[in-house]
């Protein structure tokens, strides 16, 4: 299976919001800024979603294809300014939502240093803290080389 | 036509981006140049996706922004999205929006926004446990849920009154511990009666569920709500709890006064339930403000003297009154976030009564009456000089006012009013019963 380019991982890893779609009943893209988490060695994206915001969980049950962009220097919070779309394949992972997403709490932390002080408060806001994971599996890469959008994207096709 | 108008300021989003499902089946969203032109959205895809392609699809359009913080992290988090068709002009897409969503945390602040969404959470989490077998509730831990449904911090309320009665029979000389504990611990158990009893009641009747901005201090515990606990589960417990703080009061009744103390555990009993229950729901006539501070003042204070001394006393009674006002100043202060949302719900406390002025008025009143009846103390020797230590929380006194009346309606702008004047209820109170013990002991 062909591996993300460093630069790419660098995006995924430190971008503090990616836009993640879904697909609705209807047929109609959904799309849902949300703090990604990048697992490196896996090559997976994670997403926890509060149950207060569970839509995008019920779409990707009913059609896991999914979507997710990377763009914009304030957002991916890298100098190169690459931005990059990921086409793959999403599940959820919702059977224990009150710990289960917690094994993402170290990937969390990078990105949010104070989301310990948040949790401590958790009482404070009990059904936010009721999170599920989404997990989504890369399938197709398209990277613009320095957000350059003028330009065709670099594909990289992860299912070869 | 457009469905929807598009009247929004381009600049203030940084990010922004198309999204569509493409010919394989998978959504994308790519990055996007976004114009705004005679309502419609005018939209260039980055290079790789061919406008002409998505032309007759139906696009989501998506402009987002955040500021991220020095120290790691991001606020100031604002996104709109605009869905419609798409139709290919030139080398751009033409969208005319038919749907849109959006949130900006400066219009809706996020405790709002995840109250607005607790509904769709609750009904999530139980068809999840119908498919699991497994009855969810939210995993905050035993003691958080019982601090939470109970409202542990707001025994405040209760300890002071029973000090301070305590502290005037200490005073006049008569005084056992035991009693003093035995008694708090029967008027904690129906205040929390109380407070899961109103809970349910004003979840029942609607006013706990129309309040988008509850606040720590305002709009209920929110316990039912949020699944904490379920409406039987409250009402066997305030029943309990009712029935356990009887019990004690029956037990002092017996054993110091039957008629006093058997009264004056009716009425309590009574105001706490009827405080929010139909048919009388005190809280919903305007008459829940004197209730609380009939509850809290002299029946506590009454009461709990009565346990010791076996008498009634004018000093007990007269010590009563500013604190009475306090803890109903407590709740009066608590409503003023809660007054337009309870005001759609029928429920006709004060504050959904008066005007701004008018209420405002009322809480200076209010103030200047705790202090001047607790000034007044000494000088008509209805107990020792050293209660005027109390005066001392004054100047919180002012700044609660002045808090109020700069954040007026402006429901977590409130939140650190509404934190003095509960600290200040306590500590007024915590001050004025210590004036009688070391009174008693300097032998004034």
């Amino acid at each position: 299976m062909t591996s993300l380019p460093p630069y790419v991982e660098d995006v995924l890893e430190r971008s503090l919001v990616a836009l993640l779609t879904t697909v609705s009943e209807r047929n109609v893209p959904v799309t849902h800024p949300m703090l990604p988490l990048y697992e490196r060695g896996s090559g997976r994206i994670y997403f926890t979603s509060s149950l207060l915001f569970s839509r995008k969980l019920e779409h990707i049950r009913r059609y896991p294809k999914v979507s997710v962009l990377f763009s914009h220097k304030e957002f991916t919070g890298c100098e190169s300014g690459d931005a990059v779309l990921v086409k793959g394949t999403a599940s959820v992972d919702d059977s224990d939502p009150s710990n289960g997403w917690m094994r993402l709490l170290p990937l969390w932390r990078k990105k949010e240093p104070y989301i310990d002080a948040y949790l401590k408060q958790r009482f404070a806001f009990p059904l936010f803290w009721e999170r599920a994971i989404i997990e989504v599996v890369p399938e197709v890469v398209y990277v613009w080389r320095g957000g350059d959008v003028e330009r065709e994207p670099e594909v990289h096709d992860l299912r070869r | 036509m457009s469905g929807v108008a598009v009247t929004l300021d381009l600049r203030l989003y940084e990010q922004r981006a198309v999204s569509f499902v493409d010919d394989d089946g998978y959504p994308v969203t790519v990055p996007a140049e976004v114009e705004l032109e005679d309502g419609r959205l005018i939209v260039r895809p980055a290079r790789g996706f061919d406008p002409a392609k998505i032309s007759g699809r139906k696009v989501n359009v998506v402009l987002n922004h955040i500021t991220p913080l020095p120290g790691g992290g991001y606020t100031d988090r604002r996104y709109v999205a605009f869905t419609g068709p798409a139709l290919s002009v030139d080398d751009r897409l033409q969208v005319e929006p038919e749907r849109t969503y959006r949130w900006n945390e400066k219009e809706v602040p996020f405790p709002e926004y995840v109250e607005v969404s607790t509904p769709r959470a609750r009904r999530y989490l139980e068809s999840l446990g119908k498919k699991l077998g497994v009855d969810f509730k939210p995993g905050i831990g035993a003691f958080w849920r019982l601090f939470r449904v109970v409202r542990l911090p707001f025994l405040t309320a209760t300890a002071v009154p029973v000090a301070i009665g305590g502290g005037v029979s200490f005073y006049h000389g008569a005084f056992d511990i035991t009693l003093l504990l035995l008694t708090f611990l029967g008027l904690a158990l129906i205040h929390m009666g109380l407070n899961v009893a109103n809970d349910y009641f004003d979840t029942l009747l609607g006013a706990d569920p129309a309040n988008r901005r509850p606040t720590p201090f305002s709009g209920g515990s929110r316990s039912i709500l949020y699944g904490l606990i379920s409406m039987s589960g409250a009402r066997a417990l305030y029943t309990a709890l009712f029935a356990s703080g009887s019990a004690i009061g029956l037990y002092l009744a017996l054993t110091r006064g039957l008629v006093p103390i058997l009264g004056l555990t009716a009425l309590g009993l009574f105001l706490a339930y009827f405080y929010t229950a139909p048919p009388l729901k005190l809280a919903y006539r305007g008459l829940g403000e004197l209730a609380v501070g009939t509850g809290f003042g002299p029946v506590i204070v009454m009461g709990t003297y009565f346990v010791q001394k076996q008498a009634f006393s004018v000093d007990a009674l007269v010590a009563s009154i500013p604190i009475g006002i306090l803890i109903m100043l407590i709740l009066y202060v608590n409503e003023i976030p809660d007054a337009e949302f309870d005001a759609i719900a029928g429920k006709r406390h004060l504050l959904t009564r008066f005007t701004r002025e008018q209420a405002l008025l009322f809480l200076a009143a209010s103030l200047a009456a705790t202090y001047a009846v607790i000034a007044l103390i000494p000088v008509l020797g209805l107990g020792p000089p050293t209660v005027l230590i109390a005066l001392a929380t004054i100047p919180r006194a002012v700044r609660i006012y002045r808090g109020a009346r700069t954040y007026f309606g402006k429901q977590y702008e409130m939140i650190p009013t509404m934190a003095l004047n509960v600290n200040n209820a306590a500590i007024t109170g915590a001050l004025l019963a210590a004036g009688y013990y070391v009174g008693a002991f300097l032998g004034l």
